[in-house]
């Protein structure tokens, strides 16, 4: 055990950071990235005698931390998040009229000013905007941008199908649109 | 195009004039995977519907703006790894 625990100990070292940026980025919480990580090492040194070495030690831990990351997600939807999300799709139904067109066709000031000062001001109220998404579609934002993988792949680890994982990255967009228009 | 008059227009030729909530979806889809229908109503609405070429633009702002965010890396401090390697040592002992 003594040796096992020195390769996982290194692993700490060598894998942590990729490790807690990956979390991070899926869960958006500095708190809960850290204990997944915490996790993650702890069934690396568990299972350590099944990595085979087919795959690199970092390869297997990612994989192990996603299945806690997707545990966590699963656990989270159906205790807090359902009603929620049904406020977010009340909120973008209601910026269309009966024949479904635009309610507020003017275009807010906070889009126009091209220069660097407008944009730095779109993206930091953006920030604020994802973490007022609901859960799955913070969940669907943070594996579009910042897993790096294809669509197909997200709808897998989601466990959706390609239109209604298109159809909550929409909801999600226009819900970030009306929230950067009146924060 | 007045609305009013879009809505007439849509009476005749459906498959073109999708509505503004239909063509907002479409721009939503990553250009590379929309099928050429899709792109076809939507070059063709934008022509007349400024306020769909106005949310294509914030589209692509939040697109890039997310897109570069990605970017942004964050470290797992020191003490955090070794308070998980004195975790593991205790717990495996």
């Amino acid at each position: 055990m003594d040796d096992n625990l020195k390769i996982v100990e290194k692993w700490v070292h060598l894998y942590g950071d990729i490790l807690y940026n990956w979390a991070f980025h899926k869960t958006n919480s500095k708190e809960i990235a850290e204990d997944l990580v915490q996790e993650t090492f702890f069934i690396a040194l568990k299972k350590i005698n099944q990595f085979e070495n087919r795959s690199s030690p970092k390869t297997w831990l990612i994989a192990i931390l996603n299945n806690k990351i997707i545990d966590h997600h699963r656990a989270n939807y159906t205790t807090k998040f359902t009603s929620i999300e049904k406020n977010g799709i009340t909120l973008t139904n209601t910026m269309f009229d009966n024949e479904n067109f635009w309610l507020n066709e003017l275009d807010e000031k906070i889009w126009n000013g091209n220069d660097k000062s407008s944009v730095e001001r779109v993206e930091s109220k953006l920030k604020e905007c994802i973490s007022n998404l609901p859960e799955k579609w913070n969940l669907a934002i943070s594996y579009k941008y910042f897993s790096n993988q294809k669509t197909e792949v997200i709808c897998q680890e989601l466990g959706i199908t390609t239109s209604n994982y298109w159809q909550i990255i929409h909801r999600a967009k226009l819900l970030l649109k009306k929230c950067v228009e009146t924060k | 195009m007045r609305r009013d008059k879009m809505i007439q227009f849509r009476k005749f030729l459906p498959y073109l004039l999708y509505s503004c909530k239909r063509v907002s979806a479409i721009i939503s889809i990553n250009p590379a995977e929309r099928t050429k229908k899709e792109q076809l109503i939507l070059e063709y609405h934008k022509l007349i519907c400024k306020a769909c070429h106005n949310y294509q633009y914030q589209n692509d702002m939040i697109e890039n703006s997310l897109s570069t965010s990605n970017q942004d890396t964050i470290v797992l401090s020191e003490e955090k790894k070794a308070a998980i390697i004195t975790s593991l040592k205790s717990n495996f002992k």
